[in-house]
C-alpha cells in the first residue's frame, strides 16, 4: 500500500500545476500580510494605554455635547465601557503580530486550500480514465479497492500538505512583516459583537483551523467521489465548488424553513462549516450542537466513501 | 495440461439481452504465441478485458498459470503482463518514472538492474529520461512492452498491438514476441490484421459474433494442407504435363504452358512430383509455391460458418 501511495504522490508532483498551487499559497500569504500592514496604522513605539485613555477622554467629551440623541449616547457609552475593559484586562486592541495576522488573514486563505485540494482530488481518478491509463493501472496484482484507497489516502495527504504549507508560510511571513508575537496574547473575539469577550490569539487561530477541517474533509471526499463516479474532472470540480459556495445561500433558505420541516436539519449544508461553534454563535436551529453536526457530517462522509468504493469495485472498464 | 499459462473456460459476457461473448474456451501454453482473430466488434477486446479483470464476467473461469482470477486475483495478475489497446502512459512523467511506477506495483522485488535491462532490451535508453509526451507511437509501444515484461510474467497479452505502428515498428514488435516466447512466456495477441498474425502466431482462434468458431494449433498444417499453387519451371512443359497426367491423375493441373506447369498439391506431393520429373529426365529449374494465406483460410472458415448458420 505504501508503494501505491508513493506512486500517486509521484504523479501529483510530476504535474506543474501542483507547484503553482503551493507557490500561490506563498504569494497569497505575502500579499495578505502586505495588505494587513498597509491597512493597520503603525503603532509601534507608541504606548497603546495612553492612546486608549485619550480615546476615553474624547468619548466622554462627546457625551457632554448638547445635540446628541439618546441612541448615540448609548453607543458612545458602550465604547467607553469597552475601552475601560481593555485597560482593565490589559488587552492591546491594536496588537499586530504574526499570530494576529494568522488569526485574521490565514483563516480566510483556507478557501484556496479547499479549491486546490478539490482540483487535485477531482483529477485523482478521472484523469486515469481520460488518459486511458486506468487499464494499465488495474491489471496489477492489487485489488481495486486498494488502488482506490491509495488514491484517497494520497488526496488527503496532499490536502494536509497544502494546509501545513499555508500555516508555515503565514507564520514565517508574519514574523517578517509583524514580528514574532506571543501565542498566548489576548485579543478581542472577532466573532463576538456587542459583548466584551477575549480569546487567546494562538489557540483562536488553531480552533478556526480545526473546526474548518471536518467540512473540508467532506468537500474533498465529495470531489473524490464525483471524480470516480463521473470520470470527469471538470464536472467533479464544478459540483464540489458549487456545493461549497452555494451552501451559505442554501443555509439561509434552509434556516427559514427549518421551523416547518424538522428533517431539514439532516441536510448536509448547514453542517459544512463548524467554525460557528467556536464562540457558540451557531444558531442554525434549536438544539444544534457540535456533536450533532459532527454526527451528520460523519454519516454523509461514510455514505460518500461507501458509494465511491462500491461503484469503483463493480465498474466495467470499457473506455 | 499443467503447462497451460492461460486457461479460459466457458467465458461469457452478456449486457442486457445481448450476448457479447458466448461460451468461449481456449488454452495457451508457454512458448506459444496465440492469435485471437476476428473482425472488429467480434468480441476480442471484451474477451481480453475479461481475462485481465477489467470487466466482469457473466460466466466462465480464467486461470493464469494455475491461479484462478476469482479466487486469487492478485496471484493471477502477478503472472500477467499486458498492453490493453493503445499503450497509454502518464505523459507528464518521464519514461523512467512510468516504468518505476509499474515496478513499484509488483510484489516481486524489481531491481534497478532489471529496470535498466528492460529499458535496453526495448532500445529506449536514449529517451527514457524524456517525458512520454515527446515519444512517438512506436516508442510508446516499446515502453508498453517494457512495462509488460518488467516483472517476468508467464503470460503476456497484447490487444491490437500493431495498431498505428509503421512497418519497421511492426517488425521490431514481432521480433520481441519471438524472443519472449522462446524464453518460455505464453503470448496472447488479438488482431483483425490477418496477414500480420500469420507472421507472428503459432496458433489461432477465430472469433465471430462473440463465438469461438475455429481453433487450431497450426491453421496451415504444412504436411497435409493443400498448398494453393505449385508451379514448376521445366525445359519441356508438354512432357511434364504427360508425366503428371499419367502418374498423378489425382492432382489437378491448374495451368500448363511451354516451360511451366502449375498444380495444386501438398508438400509431400510436390516432392514426389519433383522426383518423377527427375526420373523422366526433365530439368526442373524452379519450383514456385503460392501458399494459401491465413486470410484465405479465415474467409473460408467464416464463410462456411455463415452458410451453416443460414
Amino acid at each position: 500500500m505504501i508503494s501505491l501511495v508513493k506512486n500517486e504522490w509521484m504523479k501529483i508532483f510530476s504535474k506543474g500545476s501542483t507547484y503553482i498551487f503551493i507557490a500561490f499559497l506563498l504569494v497569497a500569504a505575502i500579499g495578505t500580510a502586505f495588505i494587513d500592514m498597509k491597512l493597520s496604522p503603525d503603532e509601534s513605539g507608541k504606548d497603546w494605554k495612553q492612546e486608549v485613555k485619550a480615546d476615553i477622554q474624547e468619548q466622554q467629551k462627546a457625551l457632554e455635547a448638547k445635540d446628541i440623541s439618546e441612541d448615540e449616547k448609548a453607543a458612545i457609552m458602550d465604547e467607553i465601557d469597552l475601552n475601560k475593559q481593555l485597560l482593565a484586562d490589559d488587552i492591546n486592541p491594536n496588537l499586530s503580530t504574526n499570530w494576529t495576522y494568522m488569526a485574521e488573514w490565514t483563516v480566510s486563505l483556507t478557501s484556496f486550500i479547499t479549491l486546490f485540494a478539490v482540483i487535485v482530488c477531482s483529477s485523482m481518478v478521472s484523469s486515469e480514465f481520460s488518459d486511458g491509463t486506468i487499464k494499465q493501472l488495474l491489471i496489477r496484482p492489487y485489488k481495486r479497492w486498494k488502488i482506490l484507497l491509495s488514491k484517497y489516502i494520497t488526496s488527503l495527504l496532499f490536502a494536509a500538505l497544502l494546509l501545513v504549507s499555508l500555516i508555515i508560510f503565514s507564520y514565517l511571513i508574519g514574523i517578517i512583516f509583524f514580528g514574532n508575537g506571543s501565542y498566548s496574547d489576548k485579543m478581542l473575539d472577532p466573532a463576538a459583537f456587542g459583548s466584551f469577550s477575549t480569546v487567546v490569539v494562538g489557540s483562536y487561530f488553531f480552533d478556526m483551523i480545526v473546526y474548518w477541517i471536518p467540512g473540508f474533509l467532506v468537500i474533498t471526499t465529495i470531489a473524490f467521489m464525483l471524480s470516480t463516479l463521473f470520470k470527469n474532472q471538470a464536472l467533479a470540480v464544478g459540483i464540489s465548488i458549487f456545493i461549497l459556495f452555494a451552501s451559505s445561500t442554501l443555509n439561509m433558505v434552509i434556516q427559514s424553513f427549518i421551523g416547518k420541516y424538522e428533517w431539514l436539519k439532516f441536510i448536509l449544508f448547514p453542517h459544512l462549516d463548524l467554525r460557528g461553534y467556536i464562540s457558540g454563535t451557531m444558531e442554525m436551529f434549536d438544539g444544534a450542537t457540535l456533536g450533532f453536526s459532527i454526527g451528520v457530517l460523519s454519516i454523509y462522509y461514510l455514505i460518500f466513501l461507501a458509494l465511491t468504493f462500491f461503484f469503483f469495485q463493480k465498474k466495467d472498464i470499457t473506455n | 495440461m499443467s503447462d497451460a499459462v492461460l486457461k479460459v473456460q466457458s467465458l461469457t459476457k452478456k449486457i442486457g439481452n445481448a450476448t457479447i461473448v458466448d461460451n468461449v474456451s481456449f488454452e495457451i501454453k508457454s512458448n506459444e504465441i496465440f492469435g485471437l482473430l476476428g473482425p472488429n466488434g467480434a468480441g476480442k477486446t471484451t474477451i481480453i478485458r475479461m481475462i485481465t479483470g477489467l470487466i466482469n464476467r457473466t460466466g466462465g473461469s480464467v486461470m493464469i498459470n494455475g491461479s484462478d482470477l476469482d479466487k486469487d486475483f492478485e496471484g493471477a495478475m502477478n503472472q500477467l503482463g499486458a498492453i490493453v489497446e493503445n499503450p497509454e502512459f502518464y505523459k507528464y512523467m518521464t519514461g523512467r518514472k512510468n516504468i518505476l511506477h509499474y515496478a513499484r506495483m509488483s510484489p516481486n522485488d524489481i531491481s534497478n538492474e532489471r529496470i535498466e535491462e528492460v529499458i535496453k532490451l526495448v532500445k529506449l535508453d536514449h529517451a527514457i529520461d524524456k517525458k512520454v509526451k515527446t515519444y512517438s507511437l512506436g516508442m510508446r509501444q516499446r515502453l508498453g512492452v517494457a512495462q509488460a515484461i518488467l516483472h517476468k510474467p508467464s503470460l503476456l497479452i497484447f490487444d491490437e498491438p500493431t495498431n498505428g505502428l509503421d512497418p519497421q515498428g511492426i517488425r521490431e514488435f514481432r521480433d520481441y514476441l519471438k524472443v519472449l516466447a522462446s524464453e518460455g512466456v505464453g503470448i496472447l495477441i488479438s488482431s483483425h490484421l490477418l496477414s500480420e498474425m500469420q507472421l507472428m502466431c503459432d496458433s489461432f482462434a477465430v472469433i465471430e459474433k462473440g463465438k469461438l468458431i475455429h481453433t487450431k494449433e497450426h491453421m496451415i498444417d504444412e504436411k497435409t494442407e493443400t498448398i494453393h499453387e505449385v508451379s514448376f519451371t521445366v525445359n519441356d512443359g508438354a512432357l511434364a504435363n504427360k508425366v503428371l497426367q499419367e502418374q498423378f491423375a489425382e492432382i489437378p493441373i491448374l495451368k500448363s504452358a511451354l516451360n511451366t506447369i502449375s498444380v495444386s498439391a501438398t508438400r509431400e506431393q510436390t516432392a514426389q512430383i519433383n522426383k518423377r520429373f527427375n526420373d523422366n529426365e526433365l530439368d526442373v529449374y524452379e519450383i514456385g509455391i503460392t501458399r494459401k494465406s491465413l486470410e484465405d483460410k479465415f474467409f473460408e472458415i467464416t464463410e462456411q460458418e455463415m452458410r451453416e448458420s443460414v
